[in-house]
């Protein structure tokens, strides 16, 4: 059995959201995705386990909040909210490419505290592409 | 990109800080001993922790403050110069953490201090590496009676 070296790395995943990079304004952006194990009993009384052939993503997202910037990322998601929007994390040995629909990000919090909201989307057609290949 | 041997992580740290700090700094891998009069703006680059926390096993995040010290031992002109210093060394910290995402800043405050208690102001900076447990493999020992080269 092969023994296979780790190369373990800080967190570094640009994340381009329409044609633009939106990384200067994203805090953190994970990629999350859940699968799902079906449970049945055949006619014959006997249990099986079959795994689904998909899996759902998700892409959460903590930003700054900039109204300012006409074309940063909550100007761009308030101008394309339910749009579908191409998108690209890159991370260390390649790349994801996935859609989600625009939607606005929060607004307004504690007063005095640094401006930023969180929010989560659905992430559909998501690809890995190894770098290189 | 890989992580380095723990035992080659201060002497990559300071390749890359070569790279892109001023032309004419001194970057020395751990504090001497006797501290003597500076010649130039140096960067001494000291081991501070050692965390294995949520790394998996053969790995271990190397904490690494970089003191950036003013040759000038004059308290106003001192300070003055090492301000510039130590925004020079950031700026260079981020691009090769831009480019190296085995390192990362600590997320500590950096602070000012005088370099081991001494008339020259250094900016202490803390940033974190991850780094391979290894060794480089070791040179069999001469035999006995083999004249040396």
């Amino acid at each position: 059995m092969a023994e296979i070296a780790a190369a373990p790395v800080f967190v570094k995943m640009p994340v381009q959201i329409g044609s633009n990079g939106q990384t200067a304004h994203i805090r953190s952006a994970t990629l999350t995705p859940s699968t799902r194990v079906e449970r049945y009993t055949d006619v014959g009384g006997n249990d099986h386990v079959v795994g689904a052939d998909t899996v759902a993503w998700q892409l959460a997202l903590d930003a700054i909040q900039d109204h300012a910037t006409a074309t940063g990322l909550q100007r761009f998601m308030l101008s394309n909210i339910g749009v579908e929007l191409s998108c690209t994390a890159t991370v260390p040995g390649g790349s994801y490419a996935f859609k989600i629909i625009g939607s606005p990000l929060p607004a307004g919090g504690t007063g005095g505290s640094l401006a930023t909201g969180t929010m989560t989307y659905e992430a559909f057609d998501v690809v890995f592409t190894a770098a290189g290949s | 990109m890989s992580s380095e041997p723990i035992t080659d992580l201060r002497a990559w740290l300071r390749e890359q800080l070569l790279e892109h700090v001023p032309a004419g700094w001194d970057i020395t891998p751990g504090l001497p001993e006797k501290l003597g009069k500076l010649s130039r703006t140096t960067v001494y680059l000291e081991y501070t922790t050692f965390d294995p926390t949520d790394l998996p096993p053969g790995h271990v995040s190397a904490g690494v403050d970089l003191l950036v010290a003013s040759r000038l031992e004059d308290m106003t002109k001192g300070e003055n110069d090492v301000d510039d210093a130590v925004l020079d060394l950031v700026l260079a910290l981020d691009q090769i953490i831009d480019t190296h995402p085995v390192l990362s800043w600590r997320g500590e405050p950096a602070t000012k201090e005088q370099l081991g208690a001494g008339p020259n102001l250094c900016w202490r900076i803390k940033v974190a590496a991850i780094a391979s447990l290894t060794r480089p493999t070791p040179t069999p020992d001469p035999v006995p009676g083999t004249p040396e080269e």
